[in-house]
């Protein structure tokens, strides 16, 4: 199930619409219900997008951005949507930051959970390399790939949540497709696709 | 429908976000056309892969850094952009090359904080937040000088002072309270608190109207300004970095235990007039 219909299952509009009247109010405890129940959305985004070791403060300023500025929330979209549009912005905002200062890339491995005396198992092995070609992505495709593989935004989520029209969503997950087999086959992935 | 009608469709035919009478056409092709359904089967394993990524482990400062962030941002509530100013209160809109010359500042301002982030922080991260927000800032004052000069306030607890007490809230004499060179006049004085450092932001207005925007952190930093293209002269014996930004010079330089930074210079014989001033 992806993430976005999980979000759906454990937050239903009323809670959504009560947490936000609370966060508005300047309410901590609705703040923080919020911020919890969203967390693992907006986390999970930013690793994939960022890597583990940048992922928390993506994800920091992201929550600090919706919370000072849910005023601008005007609900034409869905609230967690909303949020993937500010998360993404931080995480784009960020990639280009690092490349300017020509940071290293990404950090990815590092939630490695196998004993590393052990060889690598053939799913760490698929991990490894499916992370290694996100990371050649160019961001904004990487952006849209994983709002639909990941997330499981509809095309008109995607579009909300990346500021382009939903007529060229497909056309870009076409190519974000396309472009990481193209990287799986550089890094030597034999299995599928 | 042809082979590449259909590649061109086959993303949001895969993603069931096809209309049906379209989708119908896809699903036949597919059903003749090895190639297509190939990559059609090579779409579904990479779903497959994404969908066995692990869930990474959450954040373990979470909430309690968040309402830190919170409250600071609760105090800076009152200056932020939606709050409703009073016509009679509203300052003068800033100049367009005033505007250009506070862009420039914030510029120079976020290069120097990468470089202390980097040194009081200890890691990369933080400080690209720390230039993001800055970058942010800078968009913003493209559109909105004002909105984006009280968000600047707001993110280091920044303030408007007096001359009188900038003098008292450093150790060295700040610009603010020296007799400016000719054609000059002060404008604006403000306190920044820095994650490093203090920082003085001095104001002054030139006879024409325009504006250089004075930095003055508390400690002496090197120059950098990460891949910006720099120059460096020397200036009365100072070692100055500088910068070119939209028809202006950016300069740096370290004096009497605090660095200098100044945005919107027009050139060096002004440069050299400013270091000497600010001896």
């Amino acid at each position: 199930m992806s993430a976005a219909s999980n979000l759906s299952s454990d937050i239903s509009t009323d809670d959504v619409d009560r947490l936000l009247a609370g966060c508005r109010a300047g309410d901590r405890d609705a703040q923080r219900a919020l911020y919890e129940r969203c967390l693992p959305l907006v986390h999970r985004l930013a690793v994939r997008m960022v890597g583990l070791q940048d992922a928390p403060d993506v994800t920091q300023q992201a929550f600090l951005r919706a919370f000072t500025r849910l005023d601008q929330y005007d609900r034409q979209a869905k609230f967690e949507t909303w949020l993937y549009r500010l998360a993404v912005n931080e995480t784009l905002q960020f990639l280009r930051k690092r490349k300017r200062w020509n940071q290293p890339t990404l950090d990815y491995n590092e939630y490695e959970p196998a004993n590393e005396s052990q060889p690598l198992c053939a799913a760490s092995e698929q991990r490894e390399v499916l992370e290694q070609a996100l990371s050649r992505l160019d961001p904004e495709l990487r952006s849209v790939f994983l709002l639909r593989e990941s997330e499981g935004l509809s095309y008109r989520d995607i579009a909300e949540a990346t500021g382009i029209p939903e007529g060229t969503v497909g056309s870009r997950l076409n190519r974000a497709r396309a472009e990481l087999q193209d990287h799986l086959k550089q890094l030597g992935w034999t299995g599928e696709p | 429908m042809n082979c590449n009608d259909t590649k061109e469709s086959l993303s949001a035919f895969y993603d069931a976000e096809l209309p049906e009478a379209e989708a119908a056409e896809v699903r036949q092709h597919l059903s003749s056309c090895a190639e297509c359904s190939r990559q059609q089967k090579a779409f579904a394993g990479l779903s497959g892969m994404v969908q066995s990524l692990p869930q990474p482990p959450l954040p373990t400062s979470g909430w309690q850094e968040m309402q830190d962030h919170l409250s600071n941002a609760d105090v800076a509530e009152p200056t932020a952009d939606s709050s409703p100013v009073q016509p009679a209160e509203r300052r003068p809109r800033m100049s367009s090359r005033f505007r250009r010359a506070v862009m420039v500042a914030a510029t120079v301002a976020a290069a120097l904080l990468v470089w202390l982030g980097s040194e009081y922080w200890g890691g990369p991260s933080r400080h690209e937040l720390m230039a993001a927000d800055f970058a942010h800032y800078v968009e913003n004052l493209q559109d909105n000088p004002e909105a984006a000069q009280r968000e600047l306030l707001s993110q280091f607890n920044g303030r408007e002072i007096k001359p009188s007490v900038a003098a008292r809230t450093v150790s060295y004499q700040p610009a603010a309270t020296r007799t400016l060179p000719p054609d000059f006049t002060l404008e604006s004085v403000y306190a920044l608190k820095m994650p490093c450092c203090d920082c003085l932001q001095t104001v002054c207005r030139r006879s024409d109207g325009s504006r250089i925007a004075i930095f003055e952190y508390a400690e002496e930093q090197p120059a950098t300004y990460g891949d910006a293209q720099q120059t460096t002269m020397q200036c009365r014996d100072k070692s100055c970095c500088l910068i070119n930004a939209s028809e202006q010079l950016a300069v740096t330089w370290n004096d009497g235990g605090r660095q200098i930074i100044v945005a919107g210079v027009r050139d060096q014989s002004e440069i050299e007039t400013l270091v000497a001033w600010l001896e």
